[in-house]
């Protein structure tokens, strides 16, 4: 089934099952030292989603941009959840190194989603790309597949975004 | 920033990027004329795009690092208007607290669920479901007062403070009788029948879920929360590790594999509970094991009968243990089938009578009639044992002969295991089955279990074996498929259940992308080589494609869901492989199937269910041995008021297939809409005791609910249970019941299509009149009858006379003979004086009359 032809609702629902699926990945593997790798993530989550005959139609790739956005909300949720529990004095028994460590990454994370949706407004086929690529671990060659544009164009949108961005966040 | 700019930065820094750094700046300068802030920008987007050390080019791993570790517990103080006093509990799934009303000052319990952010579709149920189990209104279910979600989304639950002790505690500490531990058991059965008869399954009991307090009453907590936060039945359920969130001490079987649960759940937790009560221990040891050694201990380990541990005392330690073992049984289907037929045979033991769940055995019918009689039974001992041999034997030698002679004979086909390497072929995993069983159920002999049932044990942890136990069959087929350069490699097997082994394997290679010949080969190998192993020598007949891309388009179409847009592309698909090939039966069958879900749940209507119809009576034309296909057409007949034809080929069918639940169900489908009511329940029944999981038979409910059979019409239900198919059905049960808010809380969020529950829904939550009087003007007639009789009901207890009757009429006109219902149906209790409903109800009796009167002859 192509990704044109799902109806509004199923799309939330997909997005909403792979979101749980990649917050259950990943809070799964958080005890571990591995480090959260998104393509291996949001393969294992296909995976799974792709024998339900809901989804088992649709593509590999339709679905990895989708749960690229989800990957971006379950960040993104993360982060805030981390900023708002340290308003509220419950994160004092992190050592030091690793809670500025982590406040850092907090910070950059929630830019990073703001000047996003900033760059959507105006050039959303970029911001796709980049929440493609940096997200969900999109290949070039797989979102030029997805987006019938050549890899050069996606190669040229990726890197004014990406430097964009960059600026962005660092600002 | 605005598109324009964004167009300038755009082409100003592709073009620059192609520069050297040294001319950047005179380039920029050049090209911004004198807007310093945009030469500015791209400046510092160059600097990045040659530093190539920003958050991009890290990663997304090395942000997410760490973002999921979590602070301890709890992080907050105040939720709501309550404020946190001290720590009650802590478990798996989050903490309980002792809380305080800041305003009113009395205690709570709060639990907050750990770890559990929830996304936006979650929300909304949680939103909902946290609803229906603030209305379990049970002495012995602890008051859920409120709950909700914390700013940072961690759900949150109020629920009644009760200070008492765990069930298994309280009867060491108390040292109490067994039969003292019978009834306090028995009140905690009665408290999770409640909630069944309420569709709320709680799917994690256990004693320290169960209080007693220190008058000695009983107080079940947690009831829905695991649900809840488990999910919705649906994938998660599956995919998820049960472990994680469930006491494994426990947890039943299928909750170890990721299966899909239901009543039977928590039918197995009472038996484990049970268990602990009687022997003051778990059935398996668990201490010293891992994880990974406990799931398999629950999932294959038989445990010690209870009256191996039993302290010498006056209990009948053999029927304990029947009781205990049949409710803790593996197979779900071997449990008690409901939490009030364990009820039943508690008291049967307390009463000192014959269990229920023994089959009855000549040695144990006496021996308890015995007890009870002990002074009559001696005088007439002699003379009767030989009167009591003769007659108990014959029906003893059947019951222990004929299932099993049965169960050889029943076949499931599982889905095959996908090839990773071809993602392009894995409708083949649900298509190649589901050809197999299709010409598996060409052979009399054999029963074979409706693919649509077993279809969902796709990648199914437990392996075929237990596929085959849970499916309550003796053989279970399943294969792989492999795909080399130009040929596609495939595997058939067949295996035992009882015994594990495999008596069967066939590999064999067919072109690729050749599925007419893959096809001749699957039903060949399936007639002469698996067939006769199962005793199948002979076949009927049966449907063969003809053209290539016709049978490719079929077997694509079989392999898709039933949501409305798999169905919408199943149709285009179907409709097209007929274009090429209008003689093979299976596809106007499959065809027929999704006409008849786009005229009941699209908005299809009348059309989709004549189109439906006219492509049933095309596949049962061109085969007539194909059960999908005559089942297909009695319930497009029936559904269009073709009552009589319908009922010609049901019976027809179930004189040639009597021990298939399809053809029970569909003679009873018939006598639904005839308003034959107990026939339709008899029918069911049977349908249920050949294959008590087929969700196929869900609609069976209606007529004991239109009956006032509410207890039995759940059995069918939550055949589909988590569905809001289920949920629709649950609410028209407890609207019967006079429970309006409690079906209005049970019903599912949102029905397509279907205005008469708008109007139905309005009336319930009391909104003003003219809102109920322009929705009930939306509610017009649909394409079939019994959808109209339910939708007329709903208006009647709306109070909406006119557009009632006007429905109940197209019911009756359409063919739906129930006057019995119209009799029952306690909805219609404000319109029986009404006389134009005497006037339809009369042709309801005239139409019904015709039926029986045809019959007859």
């Amino acid at each position: 089934m192509r990704l044109e032809n799902f109806q509004r609702e199923d799309l939330d629902y997909l997005f909403s099952v792979t979101y749980e699926e990649l917050k259950r990945l990943a809070s799964s593997i958080r005890a571990g030292s591995a480090t959260l790798n998104p393509t291996a993530l949001v393969n294992e989550a296909w995976i799974k989603l792709s024998r339900s005959p809901k989804f088992s139609a649709d593509s590999p790739l339709h679905f990895k941009r989708i749960a690229a956005r989800a990957m971006r909300q379950v960040l993104v949720d993360a982060a805030r959840r981390r900023a708002s529990e340290k308003r509220a004095g419950g994160a004092q028994f992190v050592i030091f190194d690793e809670a500025t460590d982590i406040a850092a990454k907090e910070r950059d994370l929630l830019g990073l989603d703001a000047a996003l949706d900033e760059l959507a407004k105006v050039a959303p086929r970029q911001a796709m790309i980049v929440e493609g690529r940096f997200f969900g671990g999109l290949e070039i060659q797989e979102i030029a597949e997805l987006m019938r544009l050549s890899p050069a164009t996606i190669v040229r949108d990726w890197r004014s975004a990406r430097a964009w961005l960059a600026l962005k966040v660092r600002g | 920033m605005d598109q324009d700019r964004w167009q300038r930065i755009r082409t100003l820094f592709d073009s620059a990027a192609e520069l050297s750094r040294d001319q950047w700046r005179p380039y920029l300068e050049r090209a911004c004329g004198g807007d310093s802030s945009l030469a500015h920008d791209v400046l510092g987007m160059l600097e990045e795009d040659s530093r190539g050390s920003s958050i991009l080019d890290a990663g997304v791993e090395q942000l997410a690092a760490n973002m999921f570790r979590m602070p301890p517990c709890p992080p907050f103080q105040e939720i709501g208007p309550y404020r946190i006093k001290r720590l009650l509990g802590e478990g798996g799934m989050g903490a309980v607290f002792l809380a305080e009303r800041v305003d009113l000052g009395n205690q709570v319990a709060i639990k907050v669920l750990r770890d559990a952010h929830l996304s936006p579709a979650r929300l909304r149920r949680f939103a909902a479901e946290q609803r229906t189990l603030a209305q379990l209104n049970h002495p012995s279910i602890a008051r859920l007062y409120d709950a909700n979600t914390h700013t940072d989304g961690t759900p949150w639950f109020v629920m009644e403070y009760v200070d008492g002790a765990p069930l298994d505690q309280y009867c060491a500490g108390h040292k109490c009788s067994i039969e003292e531990r019978l009834k306090l058991f028995r009140t905690v059965c009665e408290a999770v029948d409640y909630a069944h008869q309420h569709g709320v399954v709680h799917r994690d009991l256990k004693p320290s879920n169960i209080l007693v307090k220190p008058d000695g009453s009983v107080r079940l907590l947690d009831f829905g929360i695991a649900q809840r936060h488990g999910g919705d039945g649906g994938i998660l359920d599956r995919t998820r590790t049960g472990l994680r969130l469930l006491t494994p001490a426990y947890a039943a079987p299928e909750q170890i594999r990721g299966d899909p649960t239901g009543i039977y759940t928590d039918v197995c937790a009472l038996g484990v509970i049970l268990y602990r009560l009687l022997t003051s221990r778990l059935p398996y040891d668990l201490s010293s094991k891992s994880p990974l050694e406990a799931a398999a201990a629950i999932a294959t380990e038989t445990p010690k009968k209870p009256s191996f541990y039993a302290e010498t005392g006056t209990a009948s330690w053999a029927d304990l243990d029947v009781l205990g073992l049949r409710a803790m049984h593996k197979e779900a289907q071997r449990r008690y089938p409901s939490v009030a037929s364990l009820i039943g045979d508690i008291d049967h033991y307390l009463n000192h009578e014959p269990l229920q769940a023994r089959p009855d055995s000549l040695m144990y019918k006496t021996g308890k009639f015995a007890r009870r009689n002990a002074q009559t039974i001696t005088a007439i001992a002699l003379t009767a044992a030989v009167l009591l041999f003769a007659f108990a034997l014959a029906p003893l030698l059947r019951s222990r002969t004929a299932p099993r002679h049965r169960k050889s004979r029943t076949v499931a086909v599982l889905p095959f295991s996908k090839s990773a390497a071809d993602p392009g072929l894995d409708y083949l995993a649900l298509a190649v089955p589901e050809e197999i069983a299709r010409v598996l159920g060409y052979a009399e002999s054999l029963s074979v279990r409706s693919f649509e049932n077993t279809r969902r044990y796709a990648d199914f942890r437990g392996g075929p074996q237990e596929a085959g136990r849970e499916l309550h069959v003796g053989t279970v087929v399943t294969g792989s498929y492999a795909k080399g350069v130009d040929q596609l490699q495939l595997v058939l097997t067949a295996m035992d259940v009882e015994t594990g082994r495999y008596f069967w394997r066939e590999t064999f290679r067919v072109p690729a992308r050749n599925s007419i010949q893959l096809q001749a080969q699957i039903a060949a190998k399936t007639r002469e080589s698996l067939g006769p192993l199962l005793g199948a020598a002979e076949f009927k007949e049966s449907a063969q494609p003809k053209n290539e891309a016709a049978y490719d388009l079929f077997l694509r179409a079989t392999a898709l869901g039933s949501n409305p847009p798999d169905v919408k592309q199943a149709i285009q698909l179907l409709r097209k492989s007929l274009d090429l090939d209008a003689n093979y039966s299976p596809a106007w069958s499959w065809l027929a199937v999704h006409y008849r879900l786009e005229g009941w749940y699209s908005k299809g209507g009348a059309a989709s269910l004549d189109r439906a119809e006219a492509a049933a009576e095309r596949a049962f034309a061109l085969d007539r041995n194909n059960i999908d296909a005559a089942r297909g057409l009695i319930v497009s007949r029936t559904g269009r008021g073709k009552t009589w034809a319908a009922y010609q080929e049901a019976a027809d069918l179930l004189k040639r297939r009597p021990d298939n639940d399809q053809a029970h169900f569909a003679l009873s489908y018939v006598f639904r809409y005839a308003g034959l009511l107990q026939d339709a329940e008899r029918e069911c029944d049977a349908a249920f005791e050949l294959d008590s999981l087929d969700a196929g038979n869900r609609s069976c409910g209606t007529p004991f609910i239109l009956d006032g059979k509410f207890r039995r019409a759940m059995d069918f239900i939550n055949l589909d249970a988590g569905t809001d198919w289920a949920r629709s059905f649950t609410l028209e049960n407890l609207l019967r019941q006079g429970q309006g808010r409690e079906a209005l809380l049970a019903g599912p969020k949102y029905v397509p299509r279907w205005a008469a529950y708008d109007v139905l829904y309005a009336a319930l939550q009391g909104e003003p009149e003219w809102k109920i009087d322009a929705l009930a003007r939306d509610a017009q007639p649909e394409g079939d009858a019994e959808a109209n009789y339910l939708a007329a009901a709903h208006l009647a207890y709306a109070g909406r006379r006119e557009a009632a009757l006007k429905l109940l009429s197209s019911a009756i006109q359409g063919g739906y003979c129930s006057y019995p219902a119209m009799d029952s149906d306690p909805l219609f209790l404000n319109l029986r004086n009404h006389r134009e409903f005497a006037r339809i109800r009369s042709k309801a009796i005239e139409c019904q009359r015709d039926f029986l009167a045809r019959r007859a002859q």
